[in-house]
């Protein structure tokens, strides 16, 4: 889209009613919010729940906001909630053990490993890594997992980080070292897949 | 420095934001503790693993903002629901009426076409009115839904036109039991239609399925009743001859309540059981 008026001036014609202007702001958006809704749900559905949600909120919530912080921080803390209630709702969610990581058994990732030639197959790898890592994202704590997609995915600061949830820079720094070290944990268990340079 | 420490410094070592004791204490550690070697180098392959998360494209559903935009428009909807009937029960609270829009879930439904190659209304079910004696006025408002009446005494048929599309879209025969008929828009913009009934007619916008914004505008009389109907989610009916005139308007918050408050030059809008009256006013 060329031209989009900034979010400043798009967020002051939705709070005089203008309707089109909050069209305008959820398609200028809605791209990046559904790719962080998905790295938290690994899931089209709840990925499109969650943003649905998040939206929503924001329609309802945009005559109170007022500038403190960028309209994106605040995007993503309404997705985070969206999701953390998201997670609430429905506790008894699709559970794949790491331990059994599914269609690639050790001996054909063996193959693939010492296969030095085809780019299908290292393009395979570094799909199998996503994936495994992706799962294990949701294997974490929510708050760590929001945390970690939010820095190494969504290539926020510290600082936005602890805007977004409302946390000191301290807590979000111990936080996300802890949830670091819960996916080295997970990750750990597939290791051949992460020693290949 | 035990691994259990040093687990802790991991992170700001990795950004090289430890400050020099701790860094070098953390190095030393790093060299003579087998397992915090180990565990330090499982640490940055995560970071690394996991950093390659934002060059994977995430594959985004190719209708996401057509799915956003529709899950808010109900939202909306849904809300103005709710807001319309909190709104009308102080006024009809004796009459038990509902919200003022013209919206229907079952019952007696007559379907306004799309303006495209679909064919006429599909009239469902016959509504009974009852009684030989006259309807009364040729519009009411039933639980929130816009009915047409019409009763023998009144006339052997009610004929319904689209003013927007210039064609006869219904014609209803009038039994002994009479005609009790919710009309409902299906188009996403308002319509303008007109219902004779004998020799007594009625000019009604119906409020489309997709609410827009209109505050400011200009145009004839029924260019103004769509934009109040589409605006604010509600059917107006149009009384008196505008002739050809043109109007100037200003709508307000688009909620049901403020709508009588809306500016206009030469018409004026209040409400009656259930929907907008939109008055021309004398020169």
């Amino acid at each position: 889209m060329t031209n989009v008026p900034d979010d400043q001036l798009l967020i002051e014609r939705c709070q005089q009613g203008d309707r089109s202007a909050f069209d305008l702001l959820v398609r200028k958006h809605e791209r990046r919010a559904y790719q962080y809704a998905f790295r938290l749900t690994s899931s089209q559905d709840e990925a499109m729940e969650v943003v649905g949600d998040a939206f929503v909120r924001v329609y309802n919530a945009i005559h109170n906001f007022r500038g403190q912080s960028a309209f994106t921080t605040w995007l993503y803390r309404i997705i985070t909630n969206c999701y953390l209630d998201l997670k609430k709702r429905d506790k008894s969610r699709y559970n794949v053990s790491l331990d059994a990581p599914a269609e690639v058994d050790g001996s054909e990732l063996e193959r693939q490993v010492e296969d030095p030639t085809a780019g299908p197959d290292l393009a395979v790898e570094r799909g199998e890594r996503e994936r495994l890592v992706q799962h294990a994202l949701t294997k974490l704590p929510e708050y760590q997992q929001a945390m970690l997609v939010m820095y190494h995915v969504e290539n926020l600061s510290y600082e936005e980080i602890a805007e977004t949830l409302d946390l000191p820079i301290g807590t979000v720094k111990s936080r996300l070292n802890r949830a670091r070290l819960g996916l080295r944990e997970l990750l750990t268990k597939n290791e051949e897949l992460f020693t290949l340079d | 420095m035990n691994i259990s420490k040093a687990r802790d410094y991991f992170s700001a070592y990795y950004e090289n934001t430890l400050e020099t004791g701790l860094r070098a204490q953390f190095e030393r550690a790093l060299r003579e503790d087998a397992q915090v070697q180990a565990e330090y180098k499982a640490f940055v392959r995560a970071i690394e693993a996991i950093n390659a998360l934002q060059h994977e494209e995430v594959e985004v559903p190719f209708d996401l903002h057509e799915r956003l935009s529709a899950r808010i428009d109900k939202h909306v909807w849904v809300q103005k629901q709710g807001q319309r009937t909190s709104w009308l029960g102080a006024w009809w609270r004796s009459l038990a009426v509902g919200a003022v829009a013209c919206v229907a879930i079952i019952g007696t439904v007559m379907m306004l076409t799309n303006r495209g190659p679909a064919s006429g209304p599909s009239i469902q079910q016959a509504g009974v009115l009852g009684s030989a004696s006259s309807a009364g006025p040729i519009l009411s408002d039933q639980q929130g839904r816009l009915m047409v009446r019409a009763s023998s005494a009144d006339t052997d048929k009610v004929v319904i036109t689209s003013i927007d599309q210039g064609k006869v879209i219904a014609t209803i025969e009038v039994g002994k039991e009479g005609v009790n008929r919710e009309l409902k828009n299906s188009n996403a913009i308002a319509e303008i239609i007109r219902i004779d009934r004998g020799k007594e007619s009625a000019v009604v916008a119906l409020p489309g399925t997709q609410a827009k914004a209109h505050e400011v505008g200009s145009g004839d009389i029924h260019d103004l009743a769509k934009a109040i109907a589409d605006h604010f989610s509600v059917s107006v009916e149009i009384k008196g001859a505008s002739n050809g005139r043109q109007f100037n308007w200003k709508l307000g918050p688009r909620d049901a309540q403020y709508a009588t408050a809306a500016v206009i030059d030469g018409a004026t809008l209040s409400t009656t059981s259930g929907r907008l009256i939109l008055q021309v006013s004398d020169r």
